[in-house]
């Protein structure tokens, strides 16, 4: 089932792609080309996903840096 | 005029004649005897002492409370020969005198108001505290007057303060207070409170607080009343008919009103620990706040740190599933000319030319011999 485009940008819509990825390379009937192409995808997913828990993280920290200077 | 005789109505107004230009008007003194009231109205009684006794003959207006033989008192009064009864004299006014009779008239009295249930506690109103306005009753040049104001104004000010300045003894001391008393209560503005006060004198000199006309009146007042006669020993009838009784004028003043420098104290405590219930109130709230930061934040890490353990975790799993580790392993892939992946003898024939990938090399290869293996199952 095709994800709505909005999803696959949060971080719950990379997670759901990197899923469906993961059980199709885990098939043990996978064409060796295909899972070359799969090990690719999730490797990249596992890439953005990374990116957004950057971001989070950052963002917690300014908003710990910015609540300190606050008080 | 000796030798002259004459009728007995001739004789009754020849002695009346003679009685009303020798004595128009006489006051006796003299033990009470034989008090009798007729009718409800008419009053018949003798004054006597040691050797004499006089008949009188009045009515109960002229009454100055309930009287018992033997006290004492002083009656003023016409000399008359009735054309029937005989001497009498015809009572204008009378008073209880000597301590005693005084006192004894006074106990009689309040026996009487008493029964009634003039001082009854359940007739007691309270006072407005502290009242706008106050309906003075007093002398102002007494005393009492003088320190009244000074120990109200002193304590509170701003109080309304309308006098109706009376005598507090003597003859008309009654009638002035008692039309005081009504004139306050008639007034198209009532003040909220009326006093009526006066400084210490003898048992004599407070009489007047103690007739049943300025008790009644204290009594029947619609305006709530405060009363001090007196010294704090005193107790006068008019004080038990009030609604409150304060000891002394000074005492009438200091329960009227509240004394501010007191109300401004309670109420600095009272805001002082109204800034310390807040501030620990806030307090609270801070800490409060300070601890669902820490949760905040321990649940944002513990979800980040969770986040960051899945993804090591699909890292390492997609590591595994990697084609590049399983030539590590030992496999090789087996491409056709055209690139694509070899996976069955039958994409083979002899003499082909294959490419095989291992984990470290490309190898091209020509195909000797083709043996297809029975599949089982």
């Amino acid at each position: 089932m095709a994800k709505k485009s909005d999803d696959k940008a949060t971080y719950q819509g990379l997670s759901q792609q990197l899923d469906d990825v993961m059980l199709k390379l885990q098939d043990p009937n996978v064409a060796i080309d295909d899972a070359t192409r799969y090990y690719e995808q999730a490797m990249q997913l596992i890439a953005q996903l990374e990116e957004h828990l950057e971001r989070a993280e950052n963002h917690v920290r300014e908003i710990r840096a910015q609540s300190s200077e606050s008080e | 005029m000796n030798d002259a005789v004459l009728g007995v109505s001739d004789f009754v107004a020849l002695v009346n004649q003679t009685l009303e230009y020798a004595f128009p008007f006489v006051t006796i003194a003299g033990e009470l005897a034989n008090f009798k009231v007729s009718k409800n109205r008419w009053v018949y009684f003798d004054l006597r002492d040691e050797f004499s006794s006089v008949r009188f003959f009045g009515t109960v207006y002229a009454l100055p409370g309930p009287l018992e033989d033997g006290m004492m008192l002083e009656v003023q009064g016409n000399p008359r020969l009735h054309s029937k009864f005989g001497f009498s004299v015809n009572v204008q006014s009378m008073r209880p005198v000597g301590e005693g009779s005084i006192k004894k008239a006074a106990n009689l009295l309040e026996a009487k108001l008493q029964k009634e249930g003039l001082f009854d506690e359940s007739r007691k109103r309270p006072l407005p505290y502290p009242p706008t306005s106050v309906g003075l009753i007093t002398s102002k040049e007494s005393a009492a007057y003088a320190d009244f104001i000074k120990v109200l104004n002193h304590r509170w000010g701003g109080v309304d303060i309308q006098l109706i300045d009376v005598q507090v003894q003597g003859e008309s001391a009654v009638q002035q207070i008692v039309g005081a008393i009504t004139q306050f209560n008639q007034a198209a503005e009532q003040p909220e409170v009326l006093v009526v006060i006066r400084g210490g004198g003898s048992a004599d000199d407070l009489q007047a607080f103690s007739t049943e006309q300025v008790t009644r009146a204290v009594a029947a007042s619609r305006i709530p009343t405060l009363v001090a006669i007196g010294h704090e020993i005193d107790t006068s009838l008019a004080e038990l008919a009030a609604d409150q009784r304060a000891s002394t004028p000074s005492n009438a003043a200091e329960l009227l009103v509240p004394d501010a420098k007191d109300v401004r104290r309670r109420l600095h405590d009272q805001a002082d620990s109204l800034a310390v219930f807040v501030e620990n109130m806030l307090a609270g709230q801070r800490s409060e706040h300070e601890d669902t930061r820490k949760q905040i934040g321990q649940l944002v890490d513990d979800t980040l740190k969770a986040a960051r353990q899945n993804i090591a975790r699909h890292r390492q799993l997609v590591a595994a599933l990697s084609p590049t580790a399983v030539l590590q392993r030992g496999y090789a892939i087996v491409r056709d000319q055209s690139g694509a992946a070899v996976r069955s003898g039958r994409q083979l024939a002899v003499g082909a030319i294959v490419n095989v990938q291992l984990s470290d090399a490309g190898v091209e290869a020509q195909i000797r011999e083709v043996r297809m293996e029975k599949r089982h199952g």
